[in-house]
C-alpha cells in the first residue's frame, strides 16, 4: 500500500509539479540538451507508473478473485493501461517524437491511457458501487455483455491508431490521403462496437432503477 | 532501400516489384520508407525501444493471465493469508 501511495506522489510531483509529460512540445525548436534533459525527465515517468501497475498485480496475487463484472473492468484497466504507458515511453523519446508529433501515435497512446484507462476504471467503480449506493441490482449477464463489447469495441477503434500513427496521418486535420482511409474504416466499425456497447450500458441502467429488482438488503 | 522495412507493406511488396515506396499505403502496419538517413535513424531506434517493450509487455500480459487463471474463486477458494507489506517495503 505504501508503495502505490508513494508512486502516487511521486507521479503527482512528476506531472503537476514539474511538468513532465513534454512530448506534446518536443518539435518547438527547443536546443538538444534541453530534449536529452526532457527525454531523460519523462521517461523516470514509467519508474511509478511501472510501480502502481506491478502493485494492482501483487494485489492480485494470491487472492481468490471472482470474476464478476467490476472485477473484469479492473482487469481490463490494468491491461489497457499497460499497454497506454508503453507507447508513451516511445513518445517519451524525443528523437522519436520528431517523427510522432501530432500525428495519430499520439492519439492512439492517449486514449488507451485515458479513454480506456479511465473509463474501464470509471464502469468498474460504478458496477462495484451502484448496487450499494442504490440498492437495486444490474444484471451480471448484461454487464459483462457491457464489458466484453466494450474492450472489443475499443480495441478495435484505438489499436489501428498507431499503425496510422506510423504511417504518419496527422491530428486534427479533417482530411486526409485516400492511403489512410482503410484503417480509419476498420476504427469507424470499432466504434460502432463501442456504441452498441454503451446501449447495452444504457439497457443495464434502465434494468438497475427499474423498482421490481431491489435486492435483498435494501432498506 | 533496404528490404527489411518495405516488409512493413509486405501485402503491396508481394504485389508489386518495385520496394521504394515513399508514400503511405493502403492498410500500412509500420513506418513510411524513409528518405533520409536520420529517418532511417529513427525508424532504428523504434524497432529497438519496441524490443524491450515487447518483453515488458508480454511479462505484464503474462503475469495478468496467470492471476486470472490461478487466483480466481473457482481454482483458489481461500485467500492467501499472508501479510509482507512491511517486509516488502523496507527491502
Amino acid at each position: 500500500m505504501f508503495s502505490l501511495l508513494f508512486s502516487i506522489n511521486q507521479l503527482n510531483l512528476l506531472l503537476y509539479f514539474l511538468r513532465f509529460i513534454n512530448f506534446f512540445n518536443y518539435t518547438v525548436g527547443l536546443e538538444i540538451d534541453t530534449r536529452a534533459y526532457f527525454t531523460s525527465a519523462t521517461t523516470i515517468i514509467a519508474i511509478p507508473t511501472g510501480l502502481k501497475v506491478f502493485s494492482w498485480l501483487a494485489t492480485l496475487w494470491g487472492g481468490s478473485l471472482r470474476i464478476n463484472t467490476p472485477m473484469l473492468f479492473a482487469l481490463g484497466f490494468i491491461s489497457l493501461f499497460t499497454l497506454g504507458g508503453l507507447t508513451g515511453l516511445i513518445l517519451a523519446n524525443a528523437g522519436l517524437d520528431f517523427q510522432f508529433h501530432d500525428t495519430y501515435y499520439v492519439t492512439g497512446h492517449f486514449h488507451y491511457v485515458l479513454s480506456m484507462g479511465a473509463v474501464f476504471a470509471i464502469f468498474g467503480g460504478f458496477y462495484f458501487w451502484a448496487e450499494k449506493v442504490f440498492g437495486l441490482c444490474f444484471n451480471e449477464i448484461t454487464g459483462k455483455l457491457h464489458f466484453w463489447t466494450f474492450f472489443l469495441g475499443v480495441n478495435w477503434t484505438f489499436f489501428p491508431f498507431h499503425f496510422l500513427g506510423l504511417a504518419n496521418m496527422p491530428r486534427r486535420i479533417p482530411d486526409f490521403p485516400d492511403a489512410y482511409a482503410a484503417w480509419n474504416v476498420f476504427c469507424s466499425y470499432g466504434s460502432g462496437l463501442t456504441m452498441l456497447s454503451t446501449l447495452i450500458f444504457f439497457n443495464n441502467l434502465f434494468y438497475l432503477f427499474s423498482a421490481k429488482n431491489a435486492s435483498a438488503n435494501f432498506s | 532501400m533496404d528490404v527489411g522495412f518495405s516488409l512493413c507493406n509486405f501485402g503491396q511488396v508481394l504485389k508489386s516489384k518495385n520496394f521504394f515506396f515513399d508514400i503511405a499505403l493502403k492498410k500500412q502496419f509500420l513506418f513510411q520508407d524513409e528518405a533520409s538517413p536520420q529517418m532511417a535513424g529513427i525508424i532504428n531506434l523504434h524497432h529497438d525501444i519496441m524490443f524491450f517493450l515487447i518483453f515488458i509487455g508480454l511479462f505484464v500480459f503474462w503475469f495478468l493471465f496467470r492471476i486470472i487463471l490461478k487466483f480466481n474463486k473457482k481454482q483458489f477458494n481461500l485467500p492467501i493469508n499472508l501479510t509482507h507489506n512491511t517486509f516488502i517495503e523496507i527491502f
